[in-house]
């Protein structure tokens, strides 16, 4: 299937969901004016790619949002469940990597708190290296 | 691999046991694991340790689940009723205002039992899933956004402050510039005025001759119908009309005797030094000094000096600075001259009206006598200079 790319904007994050590699990005900011317009496509692809994997590849969702409104995290709670279904229900290899930088708390402590929210799938909290 | 579907049965009567855990075992689309219990006590402490997923329960329990269901890890276990006869229950739709799923009334139907678990077991348990993942999402948006809120209110606040900080300094930053403004503009009117008055004392002029001249063009300048700020600028550059003198040597300009004919152009020269001392100024008020330094000698009838200059060719500027030093300068006593008398100075004027003056200003000048007057008498020479 075809990978999906979006662009990063000043309100929504660079999404790269690429089904050759299964590595996918979520990077930047999210608080789109339509939070639902921005996410619907991207839960449509999910869907069909983590319906189509096999069960013994590997798949990695990688998740680097620095700010998100409050719509937004319903957006990223939902996402974030629908993979935990996948590996409960189909024994699916996925993971969730939560990347922060270490000075901001507040996105550590959002991560705890979805990471709580998992029954199957590996939620990791990863502390990213400043890299300028 | 599906996870098995726990059901707990709940009856005192093991043979209606039995009869529904055959009709279960006998389904195949689905995986159930049966749990039965005689005892009510016991069917609830096993489901306080294990989860189960549904629990099929006979009517006559029926007030011990409501009781004991608040107790246990779920809340919302959700129940199917069953009963060995129709008159137990008065009627189904109380059963479901309780809160249980289904009522399966004796005989057993198996292929009601068989769609209606499945049913339960499938859309049920997702709709409570849905709904528990909804509660915590609502939970979880809730205390992001209020965690977000805080933060915003932190940062405003500290705008807030930032905010009150800059102003205190623009505050501070404007009363700075406003002490520099007013000593930039204290040293600009003394500079100005210590350069009319180098240009006067040279030709013996006493300093307040300079003040008066500068009061008495500000006046005229207003009712002539010149804004204030032409007129205070007139005022501040008046002073100088006579700058050019620094350029005239002491021993012409200090001369007891009568000007020969080649000293008396050299001394009228006094004009145009002025206008050269002070043209290449970019400041309007300088600007303004040179045009009244080349022009109070003009006359309105075109017989002045340097230029001849003939009615409104001379700069009102110069046409002002011309009556109000001329009188000044006739009323004032001189080491050489006693100051005129007023009459004598008013008949010259009345002459000199479209001749030496404009007319109009002349007029102005006698409207406003009183007003000239008093500045005359404001800024008295004390005689001892
Ligand atoms: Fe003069
Ligand atoms: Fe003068």
């Amino acid at each position: 299937m075809e990978n999906l790319n979006i662009t990063e904007t000043k309100s929504t994050p660079k999404v790269e969901l690429n089904s050759i590699t299964n590595k996918h990005y979520f990077i930047g900011e999210s608080y789109p004016e339509n939070t639902k317009d921005f996410y619907a496509p991207i839960m449509i692809w999910l869907k069909e790619y983590l319906s189509e994997l096999p069960s013994d590849i590997e798949a990695e969702f990688n998740f680097e949002i620095i700010y998100f409104n409050s719509s937004s995290s319903k957006a990223l709670m939902d996402i974030f469940y629908l993979i935990d279904d996948y590996v409960a229900d189909e024994e699916k290899s996925l993971s969730i990597n939560w990347l922060y930088i270490e000075e901001n708390e507040a996105a550590e402590e959002y991560g705890e708190e979805f990471a709580e929210d998992m029954e199957c799938v590996p939620f990791n909290l990863v502390i990213k290296e400043e890299d300028e | 691999m599906k996870k098995s579907n726990k059901i707990a049965i709940l009856s005192e009567h093991q043979e209606e046991i039995v009869e529904i855990a055959e009709i279960i075992k006998s389904i195949t689309s689905h995986s159930y694991q049966i749990y039965d219990f005689n005892r009510v006590d016991e069917c609830i402490e096993f489901c306080k340790n294990r989860r189960v997923d549904l629990l099929l329960a006979h009517t006559s329990s029926l007030d011990i689940i409501l009781q004991q269901r608040e107790s246990l890890p779920d809340k919302n276990l959700e129940f199917i009723l069953f009963s060995s006869s129709s008159k137990e229950v008065e009627s189904g739709q109380n059963i479901f205002n309780i809160g249980a799923l289904d009522l399966f009334r004796y005989p057993f139907n198996r292929d009601e039992i068989e769609f209606k678990l499945n049913r339960y077991i499938n859309e049920y348990k997702n709709m409570v899933k849905d709904y528990n993942r909804t509660q915590k999402q609502l939970d979880r948006v809730t205390r992001i956004s209020d965690r977000q809120q805080s933060e915003l209110k932190d940062l405003n606040n500290e705008l807030d402050r930032y905010k009150h900080h800059l102003e205190d300094k623009v505050e501070e930053g404007l009363l700075e510039i406003k002490a520099l403004n007013r000593e930039i503009e204290d040293t600009q009117k003394e500079v100005i005025f210590t350069m009319g008055a180098i240009g006067e004392s040279r030709s013996k002029e006493t300093g307040n001759h300079v003040k008066r001249v500068a009061e008495y063009s500000y006046l005229l300048a207003v009712k002539y119908g010149l804004s204030e700020k032409e007129a205070e600028m007139l005022k501040q550059a008046s002073p100088m009309h006579d700058i050019g003198k620094v350029a005239i040597p002491d021993r012409i300009l200090n001369k007891p005797a009568r000007f020969t004919e080649d000293e008396f152009i050299l001394m009228q020269r006094h004009t145009e030094f002025g206008f050269e001392m002070l043209k290449h100024s970019t400041r309007e008020l300088l600007k303004t000094a040179s045009i009244v330094a080349y022009e109070h000698h003009e006359k309105w009838n075109g017989r002045g000096y340097p230029r001849g200059l003939k009615g409104d060719e001379i700069h009102i500027y110069g046409r002002i600075t011309a009556i109000a030093d001329v009188f000044d300068a006739l009323g004032s006593d001189r080491v050489y001259k006693k100051g005129w008398e007023d009459e004598r100075i008013f008949t010259l004027f009345r002459e000199e009206r479209g001749e030496h003056f404009d007319p109009k200003l002349v007029d102005l000048f006698f409207e406003n006598l009183e007003d000239i007057l008093a500045i005359r008498d404001r800024f008295v020479d004390d005689g001892t200079e």
